[in-house]
């Protein structure tokens, strides 16, 4: 914002990383100047946080090499980043329950010296509450008590206390109210007016266009030369985000549908901050865009019963379903997918076969007693469905592909021959030729009658796969529409900037929670 | 919430002893006597240490099963050791404690074992060697006996291992409370991940509180067993479930993180008061143990159904942020 | 000995990480009877073999029920020594009551059945397992006391005696039991779907309830099987001495889950056997009777004992660190 034209303090050249056979950065190359705020952007899993973690010291690069102040350096640890004056706020956040907001700003760092008490820890803890905005918070309450914007500030906060030379700041807004973005915005600010140097990641363009200088784009892991954001417009920088996307990697879409098959009707429930109603029919693959704090999964899991449906009406082939929880959602013919199959969507440490059958184990037994043929009979028709190859249903769900685990984690409620499939993410950590093929069977499926609603925060995945698209932004609905009326162009508008420029929403909380 | 030292819960806890000491001391005579009241404190000495031992360790979000079996070994090295005099027999018998709590805790921290394996594992070796040490129950010769009937003296209702418990209490609380070491054991025990994240050291936590843990139990077996000019390697069985029982009803969270040494102080004395108020009745020895047993279940529910809520709706707000928080892994 | 025969239900014989282990253990009871067997000749006979499995039978019986914890995620139960100790004392009382042999065991199986249900419940609730059955285990010890008064409950009867002393085809019959048990619960972990729910739990408690599975149901059966398995030992004890007193089984929670721990179990759930808690607990058995044969003193058994248990769990704690994904 103020035309620093500060020497190069951070330089990384030819910077490549890999997971498996995924490529997070292909050959990349970063600079910062001193005093500015340098913006990344891209879509998720262009890149931007694979980078963050490795100027945190949270992972090394396969190649290439990075340079501080001139000097080339290796990050092999957060403590080293630590010692080479970077401080991180991670999108995941790592305050501690239960100990006192003060304490908080300081464990874990080396400088605190002297006795802990609760007092000196507050007096401490004020100079740095106030400047993240939070002058009137007592700062011997329990972070478990403060809500989630707050506690967002607070790790900024935490990071103010280290003296670093360089911010990286990871998605600092995504759970924040409208004023709470103000702050930190404002924090952002006053870092560099003191000659720090910040580097801001967000999806956000808005927040881009008010305090970052300049704007570093990645793409399918690779970065596009830093570019002053003065001169970008909107419709540019959205030109440069979308990157031309795969030719072959979408099956055709349907051109005909069955009769309504779901129906929701103003469902209200946690991360909705307007009640959504959309419907599907049978054969339809409905896409639900939104990044980070959009909402849009929120809607799937209130239909399943992991997120507390408090107002509305969801209808499967007329037959009421609002409120199920999991076992009720089975028996009705809901499959649904989290977006963290390591978590609840795999057993690692057991065979695909019993992956496959774990959702519907009556199928493959009789009073109780199992049937291995059944079994095996179960994972081929699976494996034939999903292109999974058969030959590794003894494997370990853990030691597959990403791509193979998620057909596997997806995969498992054809056993239940299923109605509708909710999926988080259906992508996510799967690389391209997998991803292509997880389409396909979707594609097939839905041809078949199956209706799927997924979730996504990869525009063009939407894009692509749906029939139809409801874009989510902070809580509600943008937009419903066939996917053929809808350019990506639009879609990444509706997604990451409030149309209505900001007013009808700006006092109330972004989310609900 | 604030942080607040008398919280309601530590407040009804207070109000629990009282009251549990005030029943028995209507209903059994002889029992709100200076000398009944101090040799309530003479158990306090000894269960209160090896409690505020193990509680170090479920602090941490461990825990440590062999304190029993270190207890009994620390008393044989006491009584073998007398010789030399009171202090030195304890100090001797402490470090042995201390150095055993540093190999255990490091390997633990090293391995990343599950603390609940390893102690089964150690608890049965510390019995071997005190076995090993000596087969039969160990007598410390007369003209030592002045040793035991120092640690025996009455001042008011306190004595001088009654005093070195509350001593190492206040002490340990400080410590957790106000010193930025503790208070990382603290933060560890309450949330490990996020601490690590924070940029918490992974070991130390771990390794400072099982050499609390020995040092405790440690010296605690030998200030008994001196006391009672005696020591065997079969003693303490029944010690563990004590030392939890008080721990718990002292208000330390088994999940880590939650609980002070004046809790632990408070859980301790209401076991205390209740034993004793049973065994005045004149029942039987395992009455007590099974009154303690009931008290643990009760205060498990408790526990559960006023802490679970809470750490509940903390964990779903979590998932919410990882719903916000998008996945490491890029996609290709 | 019999046990083999037992590991080979699949139709295709492949090495998976898990039948090595199995291997790796039978290995050591293999060397240690060898290294018995050339250091003390007497050791290695027939009647010995019989005698280290018989001494192991108890243990492993209860081992194994506990093994149905312990595979679906929630650790060891510490309450099997008393539920032992309050099933010999029930089931004497009702033989000196003069009830025949099936009521009588009726009856034990029941109390043992709800005492397993109050567990497993609080555990379904979300109680910890380790303190839950610690403290219900001084509960459990309190009323067999009350019930008993620091006395010995006499059998007075007959009825039982084949269950304690009989060796159909010269093998005890607590063997047989042993075996029969294992092999029983090899099958249902398995082959049947409780089994196989109580594996999916271990291994992943939140994906087991994403696939709708009762994760609460399977927690309150395994704590049933591991108290009614309990029980069974603390009748074939008093079908073996004909009294029953509350030091029974002394040292039997430690025993127990050491046999868990050696045979490898995982202590996080969803990996290991009841199979491998037998060889664990016959491990165990071997070493301690080697140990007394060459008459070891007390001390020196526990430390090796101690060290055994924690080499075991060191080393499947690195085998599976280091090949987790």
């Amino acid at each position: 914002m103020n035309g620093h034209e500060g020497e190069t303090l951070l330089a990384m050249n030819g910077i490549s990383k890999s997971y498996g056979s995924v490529r997070a950065l292909d050959d990349v190359d970063f600079n910062l100047r001193r005093g500015e705020v340098m913006a990344l952007l891209g879509e998720n899993g262009a890149g931007k946080s694979t980078l963050v973690k490795l100027l945190s010291g949270l992972i090394s690069p396969d190649s290439g090499t990075i340079s501080l102040r001139g000097e080339q350096l290796t990050l092999a640890s957060p403590q080293e980043a630590q010692t080479a004056g970077i401080a991180v706020v991670q999108q995941e956040l790592s305050l501690v329950p239960n100990l006192t907001v003060a304490e908080n700003l300081f464990i874990g760092s080396n400088d605190t010296r002297g006795l802990w008490t609760g007092r000196r820890l507050a007096e401490l803890a004020r100079p740095l509450l106030d400047q993240v905005g939070l002058p009137d918070l007592n700062a011997r309450r329990y972070v478990s008590s403060l809500s989630v914007g707050e506690m967002q500030l607070v790790e900024i906060a935490r990071l103010l206390g280290r003296n670093a030379e360089i911010f990286i700041l990871d998605e600092p807004t995504a759970a924040l109210s409208d004023v709470e973005i103000r702050r930190v915005l404002q924090v952002v600010q006053n870092l560099t007016a003191l000659g720090r140097t910040v580097i801001y990641v967000t999806h956000r363009l808005g927040e881009v266009f008010e305090i970052a200088d300049r704007a570093t784009i990645f793409r399918n892991g690779k970065s596009l030369d830093p570019v002053p954001v003065a001169d970008l417009t909107i419709d540019t920088l959205i030109e440069r985000m979308l990157g031309r996307h795969l030719g072959e990697m979408y099956p055709a879409k349907a051109s005909s549908f069955g009769p309504l098959r779901l129906e929701i009707v103003g469902l209200e429930t946690p991360g909705l901050s307007e009640s959504v109603t959309l419907s599907a029919r049978q054969g339809e693959i409905v896409g639900l865009a939104g990044q980070l704090g959009s909402g849009a999964p929120s809607v799937l899991r209130s239909i399943v019963g992991i997120s507390f449906t408090s107002n509305g009406v969801v209808r499967l082939d007329g037959q009421d379903i609002t409120r199920s929880n999991r076992q009720k959602a089975i028996s009705s013919g809901v499959g649904y997918c989290s977006d963290d199959r390591k978590r609840d969507g795999i057993f690692s440490l057991q065979s695909v076969a019993k992956n496959f059958s774990s959702a519907a184990m009556k199928s493959v037994s009789t009073a109780g007693w199992l049937s291995s043929r059944r079994e095996k009979a179960l994972g081929r028709k699976v494996s034939e469905k999903f292109a999974f190859d058969a030959n590794r249903l003894s494997s370990n769900a853990g030691n597959l592909s990403g791509g193979n685990q998620q057909k596997v984690a997806v995969g498992k409620w054809l056993s239940i021959e299923p109605r509708l499939l909710l999926v988080e993410e259906p992508t996510r950590g799967v690389d391209v030729g997998a991803r292509a093929e997880i389409y396909r069977n979707l594609r097939s499926l839905a041809d078949e009658g199956l209706t799927v609603v997924f979730s996504s925060s990869d525009l063009a995945e939407v894009h692509g796969l749906a029939d139809t698209i409801a874009t989510f932004y902070r809580g509600r609905v943008v937009r419903i529409a066939p996917a053929r009326e809808l350019s990506e162009q639009q879609m990444m508008l509706d997604v990451t900037h409030d149309r209505s420029g900001g007013d009808s929403r700006s006092e109330a909380e972004g989310t609900k929670s | 919430m604030t942080y607040r030292f008398f919280t309601p819960a530590m407040i009804s806890r207070i109000g629990i002893v009282v009251l549990v000491f005030i029943v028995f001391g209507v209903s059994v005579p002889n029992f709100a006597t200076f000398d009944n009241v101090f040799a309530i404190f003479e158990y306090f000495a000894f269960y209160g240490m090896v409690a505020a031992g193990i509680a170090a360790t479920m602090l941490v979000g461990e825990l440590d099963l062999s304190v029993g079996s270190v207890a009994a070994v620390a008393g044989i090295i006491a009584i073998a050791a007398s010789g030399l005099g009171l202090l030195p027999a304890l100090l001797i018998a402490t470090a042995m404690g201390v150095v055993y709590g540093l190999a255990q805790g490091w390997i633990i921290a090293k391995t990343g074992i599950n603390s609940l394996v390893f102690t089964i594992a150690t608890l049965i070796m510390m019995r071997g060697v005190a076995f090993m040490l000596t087969p039969t129950a160990q007598i410390m010769p007369l003209d030592r006996i002045g040793m035991s009937d120092f640690l025996k003296t009455q001042i008011w209702i306190l004595s001088p291992t009654s005093i070195t418990t509350i001593t190492i209490m206040v002490l340990l609380g400080l410590f957790l409370g106000f010193t930025r070491w503790g208070r990382e054991m603290m933060a560890f025990g309450g949330a490990r991940h996020e601490a690590r994240a924070a940029g918490v050291n992974t070991r130390r936590p771990i390794i400072i509180a099982f050499i609390i843990s020995g040092a405790l139990a440690s010296l605690a077996g030998a200030i008994a067993s001196i006391k009672s000019a005696s020591a065997a390697p079969f003693s303490y069985e029944g010690l563990l479930l004590i030392a939890v029982t008080a721990a718990l009803v002292g208000g330390i969270s088994l999940y880590g993180g939650k609980g002070n040494m004046f809790g632990v102080a408070i859980g301790t004395l209401t076991l205390n008061v209740l034993s004793a108020g049973i065994a005045l009745r004149g029942a039987a020895i395992y009455v007590q143990d099974l009154a303690t047993g009931l008290v643990l279940l009760v205060v498990l529910i408790v526990e559960f159904l006023t802490e679970s809520p809470q750490r509940k709706a903390w964990s779903e707000r979590r998932a919410f942020e990882r719903q916000l928080a998008a996945a490491a892994e890029a996609k290709a | 000995m019999t046990l083999a025969a037992t590991s080979a239900s699949e139709p295709r014989f492949r090495m998976t990480r898990s039948r090595w282990f199995n291997l790796a253990l039978l290995g050591i009871v293999i060397v240690v009877l060898i290294i018995g067997g050339v250091t003390q000749p007497e050791f290695l006979t027939p009647d010995n073999a019989i005698a280290i499995v018989r001494a192991a039978a108890l243990i492993g019986i209860a081992a194994v029920g506990m093994t149905f914890i312990t595979l679906s995620g929630n650790f060891v139960s510490l309450s099997t020594q008393q539920t032992a100790v309050l099933s010999a004392i029930l089931f004497a009382m009702a033989l000196g009551a003069g009830w025949s042999l099936l009521p009588s065991v009726a009856v034990v199986f029941a109390a043992a059945l709800v005492l397993g249900l109050i567990q497993g419940w609080f555990v379904a609730l979300g109680l910890n397992s380790i303190v839950t059955s610690l403290g219900a285990g001084a509960a459990i010890f309190g009323i067999a006391n009350v019930i008993t008064d620091n006395r010995t409950v006499q059998a007075r009867s007959d009825v039982a005696d084949f269950l304690g002393n009989s060796r159909p085809l010269g093998i005890p019959i607590q063997v047989w039991i042993f075996a029969g048990l294992t092999a029983i619960t090899m099958i249902v972990l398995l082959k049947t779907t409780f089994g196989r729910q109580v594996k999916l739990i271990g291994s992943n408690r939140d994906t087991a309830r994403a696939s709708g599975i009762r994760v609460g149901r399977v927690v309150i059966w395994s704590f049933v099987i591991a108290s009614v398995f309990a029980s069974i030992c603390g009748i074939l004890l008093v079908a073996q001495v004909g009294q029953a007193k509350v030091l029974n089984f002394e040292d039997f929670n430690i025993s127990v889950v050491a046999a868990v721990l050696v045979g490898g179990t995982a202590i996080q759930g969803g990996e290991g056997s009841t199979l491998r808690t037998a060889i664990g607990a016959i491990v165990i058995s071997t070493l301690d009777a080697y140990m007394l044969f060459a008459q070891y003193e007390t001390g020196t058994r526990l430390v090796i004992t101690g060290v055994v248990v924690g080499l075991a769990v060191i080393s499947f704690n690195w085998v599976r660190t280091r090949s987790s994904t």
